[in-house]
């Protein structure tokens, strides 16, 4: 039989969860509005508003939690890392609503020649989407792929920046948002992997 | 004596300690070193041999009848249970402080000025300056500088406590042994003996027995974790409360047990 502070921390578990797949879901949704030029800034600000007061929910249950219960071991790191990984969920939804908000900021673009930054978005969802899972299924192998995953992703980001700079596109609404978009992209990747030393923390205690 | 011992940072040692109590195997093939000026705390479920084990660092399981002791335990190298180790002088050295406060049924005074007047002090002005000194020490002087001559027994528990901790320093020990020195206070009390706890380890080296896992993590710099007499792990606290190496450890101090 589970113990009062295993059902809490599993009650937890299963909020955090929730909001990884609302998480997910809205970093797609909001990476195919951009790769397509279409508007979904209001549904995407209402899913990012959503993830945050879902993450201050988590904060508050997990407090709760520590003062009831003063969990130590495997519980300890539990409630620590669901605390972290609803913040980094929570910034994957705002940083998709910062990418809808490209298109209301410098007004319609496009068509742009947007070659390089549509493999870097492919690669940002996988790593996100990968650290989502290992998050979900405690996956460990999983879980420390993702700092490898990130790296390619990052150097595809310092390409791109140098790439756009040496030969910039005509139009400077496209490079505008190409490079916006690149950078949103590879702060979402940063937090794939913050989740995924959460989960290597919550399995093993190991940090680094 | 082991050579270079004297120096190592441990002020116990044990080596292969076995404690019986008739056919009863309470503490099995104990080693553990405990560091100078340091509060270790000693948890582990009831009946686990944790309070042997603390009585074996001042040899007050031989009083028991029927109890056996093998292997060693060094005090500053020294094996305390050679046959040129002084008793009284050991006790002297590693004092206990007990569960339940135990005053004497004298003065606040006498209760300290006991154990100097038994190890022959007499005079006056220095058995003053032990009194005040140990109550200070204890952090109980201000609450009881006016009224030293009045009955320990009208103390609060708290109070008496502290009594006893200061009974203990009087005699200027180098050790002192808490066996669940708070299990019988409240919430106010229990801080106050915590806090003189960490005050003490600048002067002395405390082992802690003790229940309350919260209270480990908060006073103890190292903690050992014993089971059915044996040391299941032992490091320092942060880390065995944060991630603990060994599964019974883990399932102790998370309430997972049996």
């Amino acid at each position: 039989m589970q113990s009062a502070v295993e059902r809490e921390i599993s009650a937890l578990f299963k909020r955090v969860g929730e909001m990884a797949e609302l998480a997910e879901r809205t970093v797609k949704a909001s990476v195919e509005a951009f790769l397509s030029g279409s508007e979904a800034g209001i549904q995407l600000r209402s899913w990012s508003d959503e993830l945050r007061s879902m993450q201050e929910v988590v904060e508050g249950r997990a407090v709760e939690i520590i003062a009831r219960y003063q969990p130590v071991a495997t519980d300890l790191r539990r409630v620590k890392s669901l605390m972290k990984v609803s913040y980094d969920l929570s910034r994957f939804g705002r940083y998709a609503y910062d990418i809808a908000r490209t298109l209301e900021l410098i007004g319609p673009y496009g068509p742009c020649e947007l070659g390089a930054v549509r493999d870097m978005a492919q690669r940002a969802v996988e790593v996100i989407s990968a650290s989502i899972r290992a998050f979900l299924n405690g996956d460990l192998k999983l879980a420390r792929r993702i700092d490898a995953m990130d790296s390619e992703i990052d150097g595809m980001y310092i390409e791109y920046i140098r790439r756009a700079v040496r030969e910039p596109a005509e139009d400077a609404k496209c490079l505008a948002a190409g490079l916006l978009f690149a950078r949103h992209l590879e702060r979402m990747a940063d937090h794939a992997v913050y989740i995924s030393k959460s989960v290597i923390y919550m399995l093993t205690g190991q940090m680094d | 004596m082991p050579l270079g011992r004297a120096s190592s940072e441990f002020k116990i040692e044990t080596e292969g300690l076995n404690v019986w109590f008739g056919e009863k195997h309470v503490v099995k093939n104990f080693n553990i070193g405990i560091r100078r000026n340091c509060i270790t705390a000693i948890m582990g479920p009831s009946g686990c041999g944790k309070t042997t084990l603390l009585r074996a660092f001042n040899r007050m399981n031989e009083i028991i009848e029927g109890s056996r002791t093998s292997g060693s335990v060094y005090l500053d190298g020294e094996d305390i249970n050679s046959p040129k180790t002084d008793v009284v002088e050991l006790r002297r050295r590693v004092g206990m402080v007990f569960q339940k406060p135990n005053p004497f049924p004298k003065s606040i005074y006498d209760n300290v000025a006991f154990g100097p007047r038994i190890h022959g002090v007499r005079d006056k002005r220095k058995l003053d300056e032990i009194v005040r000194f140990s109550l200070e020490e204890a952090a109980l002087w201000d609450e009881v500088k006016d009224r030293l001559h009045e009955s320990a027994l009208g103390l609060s528990g708290g109070q008496q406590q502290r009594l006893c901790i200061a009974r203990a320093l009087a005699v200027a020990p180098e050790v002192i042994l808490m066996d669940e020195p708070c299990s019988a206070l409240d919430p106010i009390s229990t801080s106050k003996i915590e806090e003189l706890m960490r005050r003490l380890k600048r002067n002395y080296t405390v082992v802690l027995v003790t229940h309350n896992m919260q209270q480990a993590a908060r006073v103890a710099d190292y903690t050992a974790f014993m089971y059915l007499g044996e040391l299941i792990e032992y490091g320092e606290t942060s880390r065995i409360f944060e991630r603990p190496e060994k599964e019974l450890t883990e399932r102790y101090i998370t309430g997972r047990f049996g």
